[in-house]
């Protein structure tokens, strides 16, 4: 074994004896008495998953107010157990939070818990995605107009479309600070928009037509198509909105998808 | 000209007149932050600008997690007042 793998092995050891049920197998690589040194360990499993449930937290905080403390706090642990971090940045933890809480059994009786993580991710994640240059309009206007069905559209990178069964945004914004947790509307279906400008993340509810479209759009297929997903309905106001609020920024024609 | 065909291209023209004339909005709500404006994400966003444990009592011992109350699978937040209450979903 070289020194390297020597190293490897201790740290995968060390994490194992922090993160799992007892560290006494690890106990012999630590100084002082075995109990002094467990207690050491514990502090570390302690600090690790008060982050997580903090990084947690604060990429939901609708879902913890929903559900309060005690219940957020045990999810939280057990989807750390079941979907550890993957990488060092905790910005990036909770993206299959949404997933685990639709499989989780004490949720089972909060059908739409799942669809709120689901749109505090996509706000989260908006508001930390790339900037991009806006849309080129010039060499928009001079795509030849036998090109045009053709087009493929680039949303904004913060651009995110949520598509609940749930009245999802009345519910996330009924728990905003100022608001008492009472949704203004309880039955419908809520198609969001989410997208940044500004520095700010915004959300809308979407028509369903609307909420096709985008998608289509999302999806990469050509105007042509993405106007055709619902009939008899003009895609011309949806596609300004998109357009009027920096959501567009490239296009493609022809068979490639815009990049 | 089939109908959907000039729909896109008025669509089309609408977009770059929208685009055209809002060359400095567009340029405001994306990457140029105002004059005097710092650009920071974590204004945004209470609390995403602290370090995680420069707030966390590193004293604390170990919990035995693992064997939770019940009252931790029952949710005590505003969804109280929520429960039975929302419709269940129409259509989709």
């Amino acid at each position: 074994m070289t020194v390297t793998e020597g190293l490897a092995r201790l740290q995968a050891q060390f994490a194992a004896a922090v993160l799992g049920e007892d560290g006494a197998g690890f106990a012999r690589h630590l100084a002082g008495d075995a109990g002094a040194g467990l207690r050491r360990l514990a502090i570390y499993r302690n600090a690790i998953l008060a982050n997580r449930r903090r990084a947690l937290r604060a990429a939901f905080p609708v879902v913890a107010r929903l559900v309060g403390d005690g219940f957020f706090d045990e999810a939280a642990l057990r989807y750390g157990e079941a979907c550890p971090p993957g990488g060092a940045d905790l910005n990036r933890y909770g993206a299959t939070f949404a997933a685990f809480l639709a499989a989780y059994p004490h949720a089972a009786a909060m059908p739409w818990l799942a669809d709120v993580a689901r749109l505090e991710w996509a706000w989260h994640e908006s508001l930390a995605a790339a900037d991009a240059p806006g849309m080129d309009f010039a060499a928009l206007s001079r795509v030849p107009e036998g090109e045009q069905p053709g087009l493929r559209l680039l949303l904004h990178p913060s651009v995110r479309l949520v598509r609940s069964a749930w009245p999802v945004l009345s519910i996330w914004e009924a728990n905003q600070p100022d608001r008492d947790g009472t949704p203004d509307r309880e039955d419908g279906a809520d198609d969001v928009l989410v997208w940044r400008e500004a520095q700010r993340v915004l959300l809308a509810r979407l028509a369903p037509p609307e909420a096709a479209f985008v998608d289509a759009v999302a999806r990469g297929l050509a105007l042509e198509e993405a106007a055709g997903i619902t009939d008899a309905w003009d895609f011309t106001p949806m596609l300004q909105r998109l357009a009027l609020h920096g959501m567009l920024c490239g296009f493609s024609t022809g068979d490639r998808v815009p990049a | 000209m089939n109908p959907k065909r000039a729909l896109i291209r008025s669509a089309l023209a609408g977009v770059v007149a929208i685009g055209l004339g809002q060359v400095a909005v567009s340029n405001a709500a994306e990457g140029e932050p105002a004059a005097g404006k710092e650009k920071c994400y974590g204004i945004a966003k209470a609390g995403q600008n602290d370090c995680g444990t420069a707030t966390h009592a590193c004293a604390g011992l170990a919990r035995k997690d693992n064997a939770p109350d019940e009252w931790k699978y029952v949710a005590k937040g505003t969804c109280t007042k929520m429960g039975g209450k929302l419709n269940p979903p129409r259509g989709k």
